[in-house]
């Protein structure tokens, strides 16, 4: 007989579950048996002996086992529901404390999650990666035309490319017609990115450019119920495509978004093969390339095609897919506040559980007799240390519950301050749950921890004796505890109000330029050719303050092209930003001459095709270090001019971005993509119909679509908007936790101290003395929360501003102000206790003694 | 002196009959022999511990042989105060059955 004959389940119930002193000689004594039952019986007779030696017993072990546990647990569930119902206030302050610290936690939890599931959907997403291009000392995503394909020839690595760029189109279908965002692709997109193609050709939709794939959602909305294959669409009122596939709808955890995707070659032949406009790109590494290799290879790509960079180092880099909207690429990018809310959610999260820790140690000393009682007839330790971790666990399971109500009741509200659109309930979320079940065992478990491991230590004769024991009473920690959670929430405030400075200082800020009542239009292809008529019409109406038309948004300029200027060959050009304009635009915009005078109709040169004129920005002067600018020769594409004017510095992209060289080339020949209309703010409806009328008359086949430069201007922070907002929501949650613990807290302080307020009020202290002396602990509490405070927070905040390059100074009545926003609410959570304390009649609290 | 259970007092009788030979599967065949009943080891070795633990029996680590799996067996022997336990049993049970045979079974319970 050895173990290989016995049954394997068998021997190890044995092994297991046998009383250890006796399990060696009673597993040898039913070897023996067994052994005799293998050589005498069937194997029926075998299964048989096995079944009573074994599976009975077990059975009636089990049973045995859970009946005992019963009657224990029962026992215990009444107890700990008679407790909690004995003090009702608390009970309720710790669960809805809790919750709610749960509720935030899951929330924040669950906005991190979607935050960090960006991009990731793609199979391939390990292996995609952007090109991204280095030059006039920052990251750029928008690489040359001609890089992709240049680097899929040069390098075998990279297996794939697809350039992606998006553009709005005027999108008409019978007597349908929307805006539509159109993304350009290279075929390889199709087998590089995981958008599942639902319906029509599968592997070659976009053979040409005049075949589109539309998404689900746009081939409902303009085809409702029919077959959306092979329909033709209008793009911009000029060209005809075929729908050819209908792709899932990007989700909203996508960086690329789009409703309609065509082929690359549509942007125009002439631009396709530039190396001097830009598009975001995509490269498909092959599975056994080393990325930092491949890196090391294509750095300098551009340099060596493009012979006409000279003074320029750019360099060619690739960033992973999965980090492009996280990290961004000279900033930090929404990683910052994943961290940072990540923080945040732990925090409150803590405060909550510190709250739990600390009622239930201050409700120790009502335990204690029952313990020590429990003690006294037998419970071990171990049976109170599972009582009482059983009943935390109880209560944290209950507030989770809470929680995931609060959650599911929020979550609309939320997602729409958050702009996502996140579920609580799908398959993508089982491990969010699982996560989050995970918080609530945690949080249980800590926060039992203080009075399961202190209160089965108790020794009962003392207990008894004593009622009461001063281990329950523990001043220390208590203070510890109040003193962390007041520091968080003094952080969480003084964070809250710079960042709402911040956000007020954005809006407000001057720019350099006029954005109220600026009226931006699109200009599209039936607009074009009749530009200067248009501008003149709009002129002529006296509701309209100035016309002018640009190639972008003055907050908005980004091109970039090569200069020289004096002093300089064009051997040595440079990138700068650069804008085409009409005459008006810096009359329009209210835009200031340094020096020099702006574009004017009377000097023909200005608008010279060989040789313009230039204006350009203070910086430009001080990045180009020319002195006495005016005159000078500058230079793009070889049209050299002279400098006519120095503009002042405006604010010619987001507050995030210094102020960079601009400059402005005075051309009607150059496309112009927008006209801004500057109207008389007193006349704002009249205006607005003259301008529609116009357009109605002069574009008949396009929508009159009016934003306003404020609303653009605003539109660009609204995810720092966003983020505050949710800054502001987390710190009211993490005061309100706060202060229901606090609340807790006085209460049990006040209780504790009746008699001694009782013999305070006998022999003559006021309410007032009374008061005083029970909040003048919580106010050194808070005092030393305040000094701990401060310097924490002025260290984050000043990392975070660093992401503004024009900010709010951070002020240091700041930090004293929401000291005393602290001070002030938790004065407040405590007085109530402390009050009522203080007018309680003596009597009642002496007369049992 | 402690009771004795009908159970244990079965088991120690089995003891006392086996003399050296009493360990696990002997004890459980003769019990089986005289009650026709099998015990399973869990309830034997359950018995076998309360009557160490009462002082009835004493235990020794005996050979171990491979049939066995290589496990020693753990041999009983009854003490002194175990045979004095069986002897107040044996007293109480042979006053409470007096007559026993004698009684007419019908009479007693049957109106």
């Amino acid at each position: 007989m050895n173990n290989r004959t016995f049954p394997f389940l068998a021997r190890w119930l044995l092994t297991r579950l046998a009383v250890k002193r006796n399990s060696l000689s009673l597993i040898g004594d039913m070897y023996e048996e067994y052994a005799v039952c293998i050589s005498h019986q069937r194997w029926i007779q075998r299964q048989q002996w096995l079944f009573t030696e074994i599976m009975l017993p077990l059975i009636s072990f089990l049973r045995n086992h859970f009946l005992w546990r019963r009657g224990m647990l029962s026992n215990y569930f009444k107890i700990s529901f008679r407790n909690l119902k004995r003090s009702p206030g608390y009970t309720t302050i710790n669960i809805v404390g809790l919750a709610v610290g749960m509720a935030a936690c899951m929330l924040i939890f669950l906005w991190v999650q979607d935050e960090l599931s960006f991009d990731r959907f793609h199979q391939h997403h390990k292996q995609i990666y952007r090109i991204i291009q280095h030059r006039d000392g920052g990251w750029s995503s928008s690489t040359p035309f001609s890089l992709p394909r240049t680097l899929k020839k040069d390098f075998p690595e990279i297996e794939q490319v697809s350039r992606f760029r998006n553009q709005s189109a005027y999108v008409k279908y019978d007597d349908k017609a929307f805006y539509e965002e159109i993304g350009f692709i290279d075929p390889d997109f199709i087998d590089m990115f995981s958008f599942s193609i639902l319906s029509g050709n599968k592997e070659t939709p976009i053979e040409t450019e005049s075949q589109v794939i539309i998404t689900q959602s746009a081939a409902i909305k303009y085809f409702g119920q029919d077959d959306p294959i092979g329909q033709v669409l209008n793009l911009d009122n000029d060209t005809d495509v075929t729908v050819t596939a209908v792709v899932q709808d990007p989700p909203k955890n996508s960086s690329m978004q789009f409703t309609i995707l065509t082929n690359f070659k549509a942007v125009g032949q002439r631009m396709d093969l530039s190396w001097w406009t830009g598009c975001n790109a995509y490269v498909r590494l092959s599975e056994q390339s080393i990325p930092a290799d491949v890196i090391q290879k294509i750095d300098g790509t551009t340099m060596k095609y493009d012979q006409r960079i000279k003074n320029n180092q750019i360099n060619e880099s690739l960033q992973p897919l999965t980090r492009m909207h996280l990290y961004g690429l000279n900033k930090l990018g929404p990683i910052l506040y994943v961290v940072l809310f990540s923080i945040i959610a732990a925090v409150v999260l803590i405060i909550a559980c510190i709250n739990f820790i600390n009622l239930s140690t201050a409700q120790a000393s009502k335990r204690a007799r029952e313990i020590g009682l429990r003690k006294t007839v037998g419970a071990s330790r171990g049976s109170i240390v599972r009582q009482l971790y059983g009943e935390t666990l109880v209560l944290s399971f209950l507030a989770f519950f809470i929680a995931i109500i609060m959650v599911a009741i929020c979550l609309p509200g939320f997602n729409q301050m958050a702009a996502k659109e996140i579920t609580l309930l799908d398959a993508g979320k089982l491990p969010v749950l699982l996560g989050l079940f995970t918080i609530a065992l945690l949080t249980g478990l800590v926060s039992g921890s203080y009075p399961a491991l202190l209160l089965s230590r108790y020794r009962p004769i003392q207990v008894l004796r004593d009622g009461a024991s001063k281990g329950a009473r523990n001043p220390r920690l208590r203070r510890i505890l109040v003193i962390f959670q007041f520091t968080a929430a003094i952080i969480l405030i003084s964070s809250t109000l710079i960042i709402q400075r911040q956000m007020h200082y954005v809006q407000n800020k001057d720019l350099g330029f006029q954005k109220t009542d600026i009226v931006r239009l699109n200009i599209n292809n039936t607009l074009r050719p009749n530009l200067e008529s248009f501008k003149n019409r709009l002129r002529q109406n006296t509701t309209i303050v100035s016309v002018t038309s640009a190639n972008t948004t003055p907050n908005q300029i980004r091109n970039i092209n090569p200069f020289y200027w004096e002093g300089r060959s064009p051997d040595e050009s440079e990138t700068l930003n650069f804008t085409t304009v009409d005459h008006d635009y810096f009359k329009t915009f209210g835009l200031e001459m340094a020096e020099g005078r702006a574009f004017a109709k009377e000097f023909a040169s200005d608008s010279d095709r060989e040789n313009p004129g230039y204006i350009i920005n203070e910086a430009a002067v001080a990045h180009t270090g020319l002195t006495d600018p005016i005159g000078k020769m500058f230079s793009i594409w070889n049209a050299e001019g002279r400098v006519v004017g120095v503009v002042k510095d405006f604010h010619s992209r987001s507050l995030h971005d210094v102020i960079k060289p601009v400059i402005f080339l005075c051309s009607n020949n150059w496309q112009h993509y927008w006209v801004f209309i500057s109207i008389d703010p007193s006349q704002r409806r009249e205006a607005m119909t003259a301008i529609e009328s116009t357009w109605d008359e002069m574009a008949p086949d396009y929508p009159c679509d009016m934003e306003f430069l404020e609303d653009i201007d605003r539109e660009r922070y609204a995810e720092d908007g966003r983020i505050a907002s949710l800054f502001n929501a987390f710190t009211y949650l993490a005061i309100f936790i706060s202060c229901l613990g606090l609340l807790g807290l006085a209460a049990f302080l006040a209780e504790q101290r009746t008699k001694e307020i009782g013999i305070r009020k006998a022999l003559g202290a006021s309410t007032f003395n009374i008061s005083q002396l029970m909040s003048r602990e919580f106010i050194l509490l808070l005092g030393i929360s305040n000094l701990l405070s401060w310097p924490v927070a002025w260290f984050a905040m000043q990392r975070m501003m660093t992401a503004w390059a024009y900010r709010e100074t951070i002020a240091w009545w700041i930090f004293a102000g929401s000291g005393a926003i602290a001070i002030l609410i938790a004065l407040a959570t405590v007085s109530y206790q402390s009050i009522k304390a203080a007018r309680s009649n003596p009597v009642d609290a002496l007369k049992y003694e | 002196m402690t009771q004795l259970t009908k159970a244990e007092e079965m088991v120690l009788l089995s003891v006392m009959r086996l003399k050296e030979q009493a360990y696990g599967v002997a004890i459980k065949q003769d019990i089986k022999e005289i009650t026709d009943k099998s015990l399973p080891y869990g309830t034997l070795y359950f018995l076998l511990d309360k009557l160490t633990v009462k002082l009835f029996v004493d235990k020794e680590l005996g050979e171990s042989t491979a049939e066995r799996g290589g496990r020693r067996k753990t041999f009983y022997q009854i003490t002194a105060s175990g045979i004095d336990a069986l002897k107040s049993a044996f007293d109480q049970q042979s006053r409470a059955w007096t007559n026993f045979a004698s009684m007419d079974l019908h009479e007693g319970f049957g109106k």
